[in-house]
């Protein structure tokens, strides 16, 4: 039977006198719900995969709702075939580029129309010349430090969907090359290929803010 | 100990910076390439620097779930179940 928000009959007295325009600004508590081990195992990655759809959708916050939604609507249906105790964030994270994939089939069309190759060594050298000049010029690194959340987001919802994904699940969510290749569907040669270039994107775009802001100048210049 | 010969040249172990900072190498070349990076003056700073920048990415995402999404989603899941159990 479905209980109102929030759930008075199952939180007791104390939540029913909450007024109802105070209980929307609080964190609600997880429903009753009849499948075992969901509330335990799935729920407590909400927060990581709301971000993940976050910059899934480049900071869309009404799409990242929608995605979030779907993600533990088709968790919730096929809970019976996630195998209790293991990886439940990366199997919520597949759900949900899945669905974000299935839901923007231009977004799938253009993943697929990408070609790429493992990174080679001139590829990887290049990446690590890109800040070369401001790696000199700062040993203190106090560039990163002058670095404004919000820009670096805006910089990462800026990438292509395919470069965005996988620096989201690695460096922002902390995984894997294995575990990102198996959320993603594609090699690990790839992944380390499109985080590569994701990180050389990144870091030219910074770098360009950098220059914006007055934090130092362009190569040549003195 | 390994002697000069077997050192790892720059290009090297430029190659692998960016496994090496995301701890993805083997043993034995992680170990190479920590030693190339400790005897290396051109090769170090930009090691660092990368890997403050991977540093910062990893710390700029750190918003929760706004309490309307979090809702929605307990909503839908209630109303599935009680999908479930009218089937």
């Amino acid at each position: 039977m479905r209980l109102p928000w929030p759930w008075r009959k199952a939180q007791g007295a104390t939540a029913s006198v909450i007024p109802l325009d105070a209980a929307e600004e609080l964190e609600p508590p997880p429903p009753p719900l009849s499948k075992a081990g969901f509330n335990d195992e799935a729920i407590p990655h909400m927060e990581s995969v709301y971000r993940f759809a976050l910059r899934l959708t480049g900071g869309n916050e009404a799409e990242a709702d929608d995605l979030l939604q779907e993600t533990f609507i088709r968790a919730y249906r096929s809970w019976e075939t996630y195998t209790r105790g293991s990886q439940c964030r990366s199997w919520l994270f597949t759900i949900c580029r899945n669905e974000f994939v299935r839901a923007r089939s231009r977004i799938s069309a253009q993943i697929d129309a990408v070609v790429l190759t493992d990174t080679t060594d001139a590829e990887a050298l290049a990446t690590a010349t890109v800040f070369q000049e401001a790696a000199m010029l700062d040993p203190e690194k106090a560039f990163f430090e002058s670095m404004i959340d919000r820009e670096v987001l805006a910089a990462i919802d800026a990438l292509p969907v395919e470069f965005r994904e996988t620096v989201v699940l690695s460096d922002l969510q902390g995984l894997s090359y294995p575990e990102v290749a198996s959320i993603l569907g594609v090699p690990v040669g790839t992944v380390k290929s499109r985080l590569y270039r994701a990180r050389r994107l990144l870091q030219q775009s910074l770098y360009e803010y950098a220059i914006e802001t007055g934090y130092t100048r362009r190569r040549g210049r003195k | 100990m390994k002697n000069r010969d077997e050192m790892m040249h720059c290009h090297e172990a430029l190659a692998q910076l960016w496994a090496y900072i995301d701890q993805e190498l083997n043993p034995e070349l992680n170990e190479r390439v920590r030693m190339h990076l400790e005897m290396c003056r051109r090769c170090y700073p930009q090691y660092d620097f990368h890997r403050a920048f991977v540093a910062l990415l990893g710390r700029v995402d750190r918003g929760g779930v706004p309490p309307t999404s979090r809702r929605r989603v307990f909503e839908r899941l209630l109303e599935e179940e009680a999908r479930g159990s009218a089937a």
